[in-house]
């Protein structure tokens, strides 16, 4: 089983990584954030899809296990000997139950760690990154109603339509601590039907913009989803009330939803386990068992991703939206209980 | 002679139809679930992207039947070289790469071109004034406001030749071309890629096509894939970087 968990790990990890590369990398402004920034990005990215991964791993390691017992006869030796595969299912339970409280140690670990690291490349700050990196390589910026922002021979030129303003800012810097510009000599022109200003050209030794004070506040602002806080910031959020705006909602979503996931672990390898285990080799059946995981495994996820739309509109309790897929994967052990009849235990 | 390649071809063809008519909805389906609304990407634009490595899985599937079902080895016993055998999947991926790879037919719908990789335009939609030489002018920009992505092939070659104005975005035509080179040049792959794994993991003792089948499509799959992703990291480097 080490061997298969090993094998197929690597595999999924392999699948990951291309995923979180393809996810963050293949953007037109991607690389103008630099490529340390790109590899954040994408570890990141990695990170935020890795509890949700190894449930899912857990269930295809138990499938392929069960079914090498059986291809090998070892399966029918066990039924023979009157022992089935809940029986062989909790021989492991010391693994399952090390599955799980790795998948809780990710959830509220390496998770809040890979939403806020996305944070930081989205919005505002990355924006105006990879704008002032287009910029120093002679790119111009088209400004709302039709003006531009050039940097040329040291000078950020611009002309702006709406105002009617044009000029040259020599020795432009941008100061990240303070959001703030910095420039040297400044010439500024203002063209006939220029408001606030009268026509005319206008020319200043030093000039420095910057964010009006709530405009910094929100730009500096650390996040606030519940998915980047950690496990003490989310008991403060979930003690917020009906007043901390859907913020306590959502945290119950965070912290259901994460506790599912470790909680589902030892299910859905009994799902794997009961799919992959037969006490007689028959031809086609390990197709036939591997077209059936395939559903079961889609199934389960598109069935959490929607009931996670649910909740987060308001539609759904997050109680029944977190835990509802296990329910379905408990459903599934019972038909197979059911309908097949050969749970030995 | 030709017959062993035409059986293999229709076969792939075949397993090619069901992969997708079985894929293409499952991860529409799947889109949607994922952001909660209508799917994110269209289904040509899904065709583009998923049809090579659907019919690179649909090769190997069509090989490893006809290892397992001692076709093969008939056909190789007969004197037929495998190489022969592989030349009419490699016409019916020519189809392919006409009809799905974006850079011969491009799609009717503006609406279908938004990718996993959508290249702005060198200059942007809004751009008015522009600086030039003598200061800021308002030059005729039109040509270089479409996206590369809404430009047929020979279209986009012709502005790729022309100078840019500076200041303008540089890279992004090219990128697009790279991005559908690279797709074109997948179809070419498909075969041989498909092929190689079907060989490499079928073995004399197997009677079923099925783990045989699954393996090698996987692989064939990842081969696909890695080479999908590298080729936009690259287009996305181009046009971010050069």
């Amino acid at each position: 089983m080490a061997r298969v968990g090993l094998s197929l790990g690597f595999l999924a990890g392999a699948a990951l990584a291309l995923m979180a590369i393809a996810v963050t990398a293949t953007r037109p402004e991607a690389f103008a954030l630099g490529l340390g920034a790109v590899c954040r990005a994408s570890l990141a990215f990695g990170a935020t899809t890795l509890q949700s991964l190894l449930p899912l791993l857990i269930l295809v390691v138990a499938f392929v296990t069960a079914r090498r017992l059986t291809v090998r006869g070892e399966s029918g030796a066990w039924m023979s000997l009157g022992l089935g595969p809940m029986d062989a299912w909790w021989s492991l339970r010391a693994l399952w139950i090390a599955c799980m409280l790795l998948v809780l140690l990710v959830g509220f670990s390496a998770e809040p760690w890979a939403w806020s690291t996305l944070h930081r490349f989205r919005g505002t700050p990355a924006a105006s990154s990879a704008g002032w990196a287009r910029l120093t390589r002679g790119e111009a910026i088209v400004l709302k109603g039709g003006g531009a922002v050039v940097l040329s021979d040291k000078q950020l030129r611009f002309s702006a339509r709406e105002g009617a303003l044009e000029g040259s800012l020599a020795r432009p810097r941008p100061e990240p601590l303070q959001v703030a510009w910095s420039f040297g000599t400044s010439d500024v022109r203002v063209l006939a039907g220029g408001e606030g200003f009268g026509t005319g050209r206008w020319r200043a030794e030093h000039v420095a913009v910057h964010l009006s004070q709530p405009q910094k506040e929100r730009y500096l602002r650390a996040p606030t989803n519940p998915r980047t806080q950690s496990p003490g910031q989310l008991l403060d959020l979930m003690g917020l009330g009906p007043e901390g705006d859907g913020k306590q909602r959502r945290a119950y979503f965070v912290v259901h939803r994460r506790l599912a996931l470790a909680a589902g672990v030892p299910l859905l390898a009994l799902v794997g386990w009961l799919l992959g285990w037969s006490g007689s080799l028959r031809a086609g059946d390990g197709t036939r068992r591997s077209v059936l995981l395939i559903v079961v495994a889609l199934g389960l996820y598109g069935i959490t991703r929607s009931l996670d739309h649910l909740a987060l509109s308001g539609r759904l309790s997050v109680g029944l939206a977190g835990w509802g897929p296990w329910w379905v994967a408990l459903g599934i052990v019972l038909a197979l209980r059911q309908l097949k009849g050969r749970v030995g235990r | 002679m030709t017959v062993a390649g035409w059986t293999l071809a229709f076969r792939a063809m075949r397993a090619w139809v069901l992969f997708v008519a079985f894929v293409l909805p499952l991860a529409m389906g799947l889109s949607a679930a994922e952001v909660g609304a209508a799917p994110m990407l269209s289904w040509a634009v899904l065709l583009e992207l998923l049809g090579p490595g659907m019919a690179a899985a649909a090769v190997s599937v069509a090989v490893v039947t006809s290892r397992t079902d001692g076709s093969w080895d008939g056909w190789t016993a007969l004197g037929l070289s495998p190489s022969a055998r592989l030349v009419p999947m490699a016409l019916c991926a020519l189809m392919g790469l006409v009809l799905f790879s974006g850079l011969l037919v491009r799609p009717a719908s503006p609406g279908q071109l938004d990718g996993p990789l959508a290249l702005p335009a060198p200059v942007e939609e809004g751009a008015e004034f522009w600086f030039g030489s003598n200061g800021w002018v308002t030059p005729d920009l039109s040509n270089w406001k479409t996206r590369p992505g809404a430009l047929s092939t020979p279209e986009l070659i012709r502005r790729l030749r022309e100078p840019l104005p500076p200041g303008a975005r540089r890279g992004v035509d090219r990128a697009e071309v790279l991005r559908r080179c690279s797709g074109a040049v997948l179809w070419l792959l498909v075969v041989p890629l498909g092929t190689t794994a079907a060989l490499r993991r079928t073995r004399v003792r197997n009677r079923t096509a099925g783990a045989p089948g699954i393996s090698a499509s996987l692989e064939a799959v990842a081969g696909v894939l890695v080479f999908q992703v590298a080729a936009l990291v690259l287009a996305a480097y181009a046009s971010s970087m050069t």
